[in-house]
């Protein structure tokens, strides 16, 4: 298959995607967690900051991340017409 | 699901039946209990009300796996590639909420503490790279196991042995818990030997899932995601509403930790305790040179 300038645009745009949600995961993954004790001080819900993260927040952004990636690559794949079947 | 391999059957008629089918299952489970219940006040003895949950759906797993059978392989590797979205994030969800997070999580958080929660954000933020750099493109790829794309997009057997190793390495690891945790239940449903049981837990799942691979996998995930969450939150809830009057234990547990810290504190200061740990400090000198 010949690859269209359609095409390349689909795939900047999956890779730019790509890069800021993965650039959201890192600092709530590894940035946090190496700053664990100065955020100490800070309490969430009664848990220190960090302890909080762990526990529920970067979770939470992590089902966040992987939601808005499915979201807005089924809406890239059907303007650009690369979806498939009858699929929701 | 039974019916599944029907050809010109539509992705939404099949979704629509799925959840009829869930749905009819999941107010069964809820019948099931409330009968048990019921049994309980009538005097049924605890150990028999274990006994019975633990037939009444190792049963039901077993008759979906059996029904799941199959012989095609796109069903058997990717179950035909149209399990809705919801019905496979519950099933992925029953897999996190496995014996390995139930029994091995609650332990690794009491001894570790903060740094347990690396397994957490470990095993949900894994998820994130599936989703970023493997999901979408194993799925246009057409193949069925991540060694296999790994080998075409690579080449060569390298990339795929690199692929299989690490697969196994993980799984390895992860099996383990699980086995242990299989072990345990067999051993308490049956009354045999923690060895024996082991082996007959694992016959079970052999028996399921080699029958029906990822089809019959997924679909008693989603019926055990029904099942564990059920049970998972009504402890919890009823916990965090006798401590703290709030039906929503993850806005409360922080405090209840906090509290637990500060009981902790007092008691490592508590005379007794401090009697007490003498005491076993004692023994274990004593028992030193001979272990």
């Amino acid at each position: 298959m010949q690859l269209t300038e359609r095409h390349k645009e689909y795939w900047r745009k999956n890779l730019t995607i790509t890069v800021i949600l993965l650039f959201i995961w890192f600092v709530i993954t590894f940035v946090i967690g190496y700053y664990a004790r100065e955020l100490h001080e800070v309490t969430i819900l009664g848990f220190p900051f960090a302890f909080y993260m762990g526990a529920q927040g970067s979770l939470i952004l992590y089902v966040v991340i992987i939601g808005f990636y499915a979201w807005y690559m089924n809406r890239q794949d059907r303007i650009y017409g690369v979806h498939e079947g009858d699929e929701q | 699901m039974s019916n599944g391999t029907a050809a010109g059957f539509s992705q939404r008629a099949f979704t629509q039946q799925l959840k009829k089918y869930y749905a009819v299952y999941t107010g069964g489970f809820i019948g099931f209990v409330i009968v048990l219940a019921i049994a309980e006040q009538l005097g049924m003895p605890n150990r028999w009300i274990g006994y019975a949950f633990l037939l009444a759906t190792i049963l039901l797993y077993a008759i979906i796996g059996v029904m799941s059978r199959t012989a095609d392989i796109a069903e058997y590797y990717v179950a035909g590639r149209r399990v809705p979205a919801l019905f496979n994030g519950m099933a992925t969800g029953a897999d996190w909420m496995s014996a390995a997070s139930f029994i091995g999580m609650a332990g690794s958080l009491y001894l570790l503490g903060y740094d347990g929660l690396a397994f957490i954000m470990g095993w949900t933020g894994g998820y994130c790279l599936v989703a970023l750099f493997l999901a979408p493109y194993l799925r246009k790829f057409g193949q069925f196991t991540i060694p296999d794309f790994l080998g075409a997009r690579y080449g060569g057997h390298i990339p795929r042995t690199i692929g299989l190793l690490c697969a196994i390495l993980c799984s390895f690891t992860y099996v383990v818990a699980q086995i242990y945790g299989v072990g345990i239940i067999t051993t308490r449903f049956t009354g045999v030997a923690f060895e024996v049981g082991v082996f007959l837990g694992l016959a079970g799942i052999l028996v399921c899932s080699f029958l029906g691979g990822m089809r019959a996998v997924t679909w008693t995930q989603v019926a055990q995601y029904i099942i564990l969450i059920i049970a998972y939150m009504i402890p919890v809830v009823m916990l965090a509403y006798r401590n703290h009057g709030v039906p929503v234990p993850w806005a409360v547990y922080g405090y209840t930790l906090q509290n637990v810290t500060q009981k902790e504190q007092q008691l490592a200061k508590d005379p007794k305790e401090l009697e007490v740990r003498a005491i076993f400090k004692k023994r274990a000198d004593e028992a030193e040179p001979s272990g």
